[in-house]
């Protein structure tokens, strides 16, 4: 798993690692699926996933809240997650799944735009992003 | 945040001077004991943050139980002029009109001790509790929805699951006026009606308590406290219908920012001008998401009420089961407030954070009219909470008091320190039990994991805000 937990107060902040934009936003799903627990091994169900943010930052947002939607809405738990296209601060991927409503081992109300860092170290995207558990 | 100006006015008062981007000065609440916390996480610079938002009157204001939150600290405290103000949903919260409900008893400690358990047992069975918690039985139609979304409280009465003398005893009597359904979308009803009635998890909890000491004889008086009395205390919020109104919001607004040439130093601070629609439509909304919690926590009280009556097998009004106050912590509201000796009118923020109306206050009902507003301030599960009352002090703080102890340590720190403990067996040495719907809340939850409440109130009431009427100590809570 590609990301640390940074030390935060009240909420849960998460650094995300990756060497390849695309691969971030999927990395930044699993590490909402590997907090709340929201897996399946059963990948029989695919949600489609297409968010168009106002900057790249704003996509990541945008595309992490669908995931903590469906998570905590429609009960869908993640076997697999991928990420199509990226560009032009527009995401399309998909989520793989099922909808199982089985008990998280933690709520995240929302991914937060607070502290929201995105940067490139070397060939490493790195990306900051604070949640409200 | 390194280089801050931070300047001690008082015992209980530290002054942030305008520096970077601020629009007017920070007051932060603080002793000597709370401000050695403060410089722990970056909770000051969001204090900052939100000095630098347009039409801010008088300070940014954090109470004593100010920690790290995302945009606004919590704690915060922030008045907007309606002129050339703004209201941003990231400074109310994810978990609209997240609050606190005392409810009263006429039982005596001796009634309880031998039942506590069993008690909490039944509520834990009825109440669902913890991550995602949703209710199995409870449906609800679309006029249904719409009439909890505009009258909050006031459907539970009519519904027979609030007494009508209740209604008196909420914030704002239990109904956030302007709320309109069609500014609430789809998604939001769909991800908070099916967890109406419900706890949820993190800091949510139904709490057992006991008053161990009457402060002001003649306010405990009024508020129906007395010593050795059993009280229940309720916190929740408007579960996922909130998280969604605000993130649809913060959403909407963060596109509107280039229009109305606002600049902000974190987008989480997201906001509307209150001269502009855009900002009523977000208030509408967030009134609807705070009547939604109205209800939640009376629904809530309705269950603990049943499951009272179903171990002492009598009335829960033979046991004066009524509501002593109900405070909302995450809110904006159109409030009058005092600025340079002048009544206005502004938008208050209140982002962890109560109302505390003082004495004479025409806002309150006749019965807290000559005592001031009940302020119910949580403390951690092993450690004292209290009752407070405002006083006049509080026209500084925009009529608002602390409300709660306040994090000192995250979540993930506290599972770590509390590894190879057993939380809930540290608590029953102490004549406490814990039900949690999970074992990690426990650890998450432990009392080292926050401030003593007791230095939070002292600040609280030497600054003159509000003064306190009782304090309990914990007999056994139930966490999400």
């Amino acid at each position: 798993m590609s990301y640390e937990v940074i030390e935060h107060t009240a909420d849960l902040a998460i650094r995300v690692m990756a060497d390849d934009m695309k691969i971030l936003f999927e990395e930044g799903a699993r590490a909402v699926v590997d907090i709340t627990g929201a897996r399946s091994d059963v990948g029989k169900e695919t949600v489609n996933i297409s968010v168009h943010g106002i900057d790249i930052d704003d996509t990541l947002i945008r595309w992490l809240q669908e995931i903590i939607y469906r998570i905590n809405t429609d009960g869908f738990r993640l076997s697999d997650v991928k990420v199509y296209t990226l560009e032009d601060a527009r995401v399309s991927g998909v989520i793989a799944g099922e909808y199982l409503f089985s008990r998280l081992d933690t709520e995240i109300k929302a991914a937060t735009y607070h502290g929201l860092n995105i940067t490139k170290v070397g060939g490493l995207y790195i990306a900051t992003i604070t949640f409200d558990t | 945040m390194k280089g801050l100006k931070v300047e001690r006015i008082d015992p209980y008062r530290l002054m942030i001077p305008r520096q970077a981007c601020m629009r007017t000065h920070g007051m932060v609440y603080a002793d000597a004991t709370i401000e050695k916390w403060l410089y722990t996480d970056e909770a000051l610079s969001q204090v900052v943050n939100v000095a630098c938002l347009p039409g801010i009157l008088g300070p940014s204001i954090a109470m004593p139980d100010i920690h790290m939150g995302y945009g606004f600290p919590i704690g915060g405290v922030a008045a907007f002029s309606k002129k050339d103000g703004v209201v941003s949903p990231g400074g109310v919260g994810y978990d609209i009109n997240c609050g606190i409900r005392c409810v009263l008893t006429n039982m005596h400690l001796d009634d309880i001790v031998p039942l506590k358990e069993q008690i909490l047992q039944r509520i834990f069975t009825k109440v669902p509790s913890g991550v995602g918690s949703k209710h199995k039985v409870l449906k609800c139609t679309d006029k249904e929805f719409k009439d909890i979304i505009t009258q909050g409280a006031r459907w539970l009465v009519k519904k027979g699951l609030c007494p009508d003398v209740d209604l008196e005893c909420h914030e704002d009597f239990g109904v956030l006026p302007g709320a309109d359904p069609s500014n609430i979308s789809e998604r939001a009803k769909l991800r908070g009606l099916p967890e109406l009635g419900t706890l949820g998890s993190g800091n949510h909890f139904i709490e057992m308590d006991v008053v161990d000491s009457i402060v002001d004889k003649d306010v405990a008086k009024a508020f129906s406290l007395f010593e050795n009395q059993v009280l229940i205390l309720i916190h929740t919020g408007s579960r996922g219908l909130g998280h969604q109104v605000c993130d649809d919001y913060i959403h909407a607004m963060l596109r509107t920012l280039p229009a109305y040439g606002i600049d902000l130093p974190d987008r989480q601070l997201a906001c509307a001008p209150l001269a502009y629609d855009d900002a009523h439509t977000y208030l509408s909304a967030m009134a609807g998401a705070a009547n939604f919690a109205f209800v939640n926590r009376g629904m809530v009280t309705h269950l603990v009420r049943s499951a009272f009556e179903e171990v002492f097998g009598r009335s829960w009004e033979s046991m004066g089961m009524y509501l002593l106050y109900d405070c909302c912590h995450n809110i904006a509201k159109i409030e009058e407030i005092l600025i340079h000796g002048k009544h206005v009118e502004a938008c208050i923020h209140r982002k962890g954070a109560t109302r505390a109306l003082p004495p004479g206050d025409d806002r309150l009902p006749p019965r807290f009219r000559h005592t001031g507003q009940p302020v119910i301030v949580p403390g951690d599960m092993g450690r004292s909470s209290y009752i407070l009352t405002g006083e006049e002090g509080s026209q500084e703080t925009f009529y608002s008091a602390c409300h709660g102890a306040g994090r000192l340590m995250s979540r993930h720190k506290a599972r770590k320190q509390a590894k190879g403990r057993s939380i809930s067996d540290e608590l029953h040495r102490k004549g406490i039990y814990a039900v949690a719907a999970r074992g990690s809340t426990l650890a998450e939850e432990m009392p080292d994991a926050y401030k003593d409440i007791s230095d939070v109130v002292n600040t609280i009431s030497g600054a003159g805000i509000a003064r306190v009427v009782a304090r309990m100590r914990p007999l056994g809570m139930i966490k999400g």
